[in-house]
């Protein structure tokens, strides 16, 4: 990995002028067009020579990414390489499921673990639209999943009775 | 990626536009007025099914807004939302508009609040030169994303449909290149917090950068460079506002056309906002809408003059493609002063004189609306190619000047 793949960006005293909710907002959907732009991965130190946010800021906005699966990590040595999973993610169905202000929607996702089923939670809070969380099944279990999510509608059922 | 069909674009937000197409500029409550009553009012016409969009600035929005959002009570569910809407930031009046338009607009963006005193002191100023200076070294640097953030929160939040960077305009040939680099930046940065902490707004309007422009200061050598400063971080739309016009000044004309036969090779829906006959021109040069102010010349300042303002305004002669004044009218129309026009409210009055004083600025209002919708029904269902239909139109009327630029 030589050169990696930035956004346009505010310099860095513009970006701090900003509300603290919104830098937040910003640093978040910067660092992750940033991923996306680099299906081969990239490193905490690759970006912070490219982008003007200082490495912890990067550091946190790319572990809530991990956590909502929607960026993957791979460690070389003790490099850690961020990798999307935007890129090899196909919508299963048209339609996400809206639920007041989130949705729900499924995708096909083959990265280099196997072939998954990824149903992720998108929030739109005021202007923001953010990803809220993730969970991955391993495609050959979905139906068992989804079997498993019958069984727990019907005993949800029964117990509100 | 916007959709362009042969004579159609597609707006995120569900709206179409058609090709050509012309927005109508409200700039105060009775023209929001007289715009929402033709709707019901003149049913026997195609009142104004042409017009396909709503344009005003950010500083009239709350004087228009809740005429146009409304319903109607003889059409339940219709207000004139229908149409796209464009919300314009305005930016360039803090440097080049009347000292209300700028308190206006300072008072309708909380994050303007701190430049308040700095364009009053400015203001003061009566050298033009000295104005321009100062407003490079004193605005531009405050003219930050906090302040963009607040113009495009007040677009989404008063639900534009196409949102529109707030951009500094380019106006002086002394300081052109740092006009021409703050301009860039702006849209720059604008593109960028749209795309970021509006990310819910993303896929659901599109955006427009803006290139708030006088033509005087068009160069051979600076076209490119204003076309970057539009282009940069590929918006949606384009929009270039004109701040002035000198029709006889063909240099000048040749050097617009240009600039918007370029631009419309990006493939980007391109606005031409604040014009008139010339929006007609531009269309054979790829612009794909106009924006007009109602029934006055879009570039006459307010008048300084010791005459007194004639109460009855001028009237759009459909035929010359003239705004005559209410003298020029009645020679013209002599000896029956019927109107040359035969458009509803026309129709319905017969003659000039037969307007009453107090009805005059109201009547021509409408006639101009319907006249507008009566000219782009012309163009959209020409059987001609559009510069023949222009031309023909153009030599029958005193708008000849237009002509040698159809191409």
């Amino acid at each position: 990995m030589s050169e990696i793949t930035v956004p346009e960006v505010l310099n860095r005293t513009e970006y701090l002028k900003l509300p603290p909710q919104e830098r937040e907002q910003y640093v978040r959907e910067i660092l992750r067009q940033t991923v996306n732009m680099n299906p081969n991965g990239v490193t905490v130190s690759f970006i912070t020579k490219k982008l003007p946010f200082d490495a912890r800021t990067i550091e946190k906005h790319l572990s809530i990414m991990t956590y909502t699966n929607e960026i993957y990590t791979q460690k070389i040595g003790p490099t850690i390489l961020y990798l999307p999973n935007s890129r090899p993610m196909h919508p299963v169905s048209e339609k996400a499921l809206k639920v007041d202000e989130r949705e729900y929607a499924a995708y096909l996702l083959n990265n280099r673990f196997g072939e998954f089923i990824f149903i992720q939670e998108r929030k739109t809070k005021g202007f923001i639209k953010d990803i809220g969380g993730g969970i991955l099944i391993p495609a050959k279990n979905f139906e068992q999943f989804v079997n498993y999510l019958d069984d727990t509608l019907k005993y949800f059922k029964e117990f509100k009775k | 990626m916007i959709k362009m069909t042969s004579n159609e674009i597609d707006l995120k937000c569900g709206k179409k536009l058609k090709f050509p197409s012309m927005f109508i500029n409200i700039k105060n409550n009775m023209e929001a007025r007289i715009l929402r009553n033709i709707i019901t009012a003149y049913k026997n016409s195609d009142g104004i099914n042409q017009i396909d969009g709503i344009y005003t600035s950010i500083k009239d929005w709350n004087k228009v807004s809740g005429l146009i959002k409304t319903s109607y009570i003889e059409k339940p569910n219709y207000p004139l939302t229908d149409r796209a809407i464009l919300i314009d930031p305005s930016l360039y009046l803090l440097f080049s508009g009347f000292d209300d338009d700028k308190i206006s607009l300072t008072d309708s963006i909380p994050q303007l609040e701190p430049l308040k005193p700095i364009i009053n002191e400015i203001s003061k100023q009566t050298s033009q030169r000295d104005k321009i200076y100062e407003n490079i070294d004193k605005v531009y640097p405050l003219l930050d994303s906090r302040v963009i953030y607040g113009f495009i929160e007040n677009q989404i939040t008063n639900n534009a449909d196409i949102i529109m960077a707030p951009t500094t305009p380019i106006s002086s040939q002394t300081k052109v290149e740092e006009q021409i680099e703050k301009n860039k930046e702006m849209n720059r940065a604008s593109k960028i917090l749209f795309d970021t902490v509006f990310s819910a707004y993303k896929d659901k309007k599109d955006f427009m950068n803006v290139l708030p422009l006088r033509p005087s200061v068009l160069k051979t050598d600076n076209l490119d460079v204003l076309k970057d400063a539009i282009l940069i971080n590929n918006p949606d739309q384009l929009g270039i506002q004109l701040l002035g016009l000198d029709e006889t000044n063909s240099n000048q004309i040749s050097l617009l056309l240009k600039l918007i036969k370029d631009l419309s090779e990006s493939n980007k829906p391109l606005h031409i906002l604040n014009v008139r006959e010339f929006g007609y021109v531009a269309f054979c040069y790829g612009a794909n809408s106009l924006v007009t102010p109602i029934a006055v010349d879009p570039y006459a300042g307010r008048s300084i003059s010791d005459q007194p303002i004639p109460r009855r305004g001028s009237y759009y002669h459909y035929l010359d493609m003239t705004d005559d004044s209410y003298e020029i009218l009645l020679s013209k129309t002599r000896p029956t002063y019927d109107f040359p026009c035969h458009c509803e409210i026309c129709i319905r009055n017969k003659k000039a004189m037969d307007v009453s004083e107090s009805f005059w600025n109201e009547f021509r209002r409408v006639h101009f609306l319907l006249v507008k919708n009566m000219e782009m029904k012309e163009l959209r269902e020409r059987n001609a190619p559009l510069k023949d239909a222009l031309c023909d139109k153009f030599s029958r009327s005193s708008q000849t000047v237009w002509i040698p630029y159809l191409d």
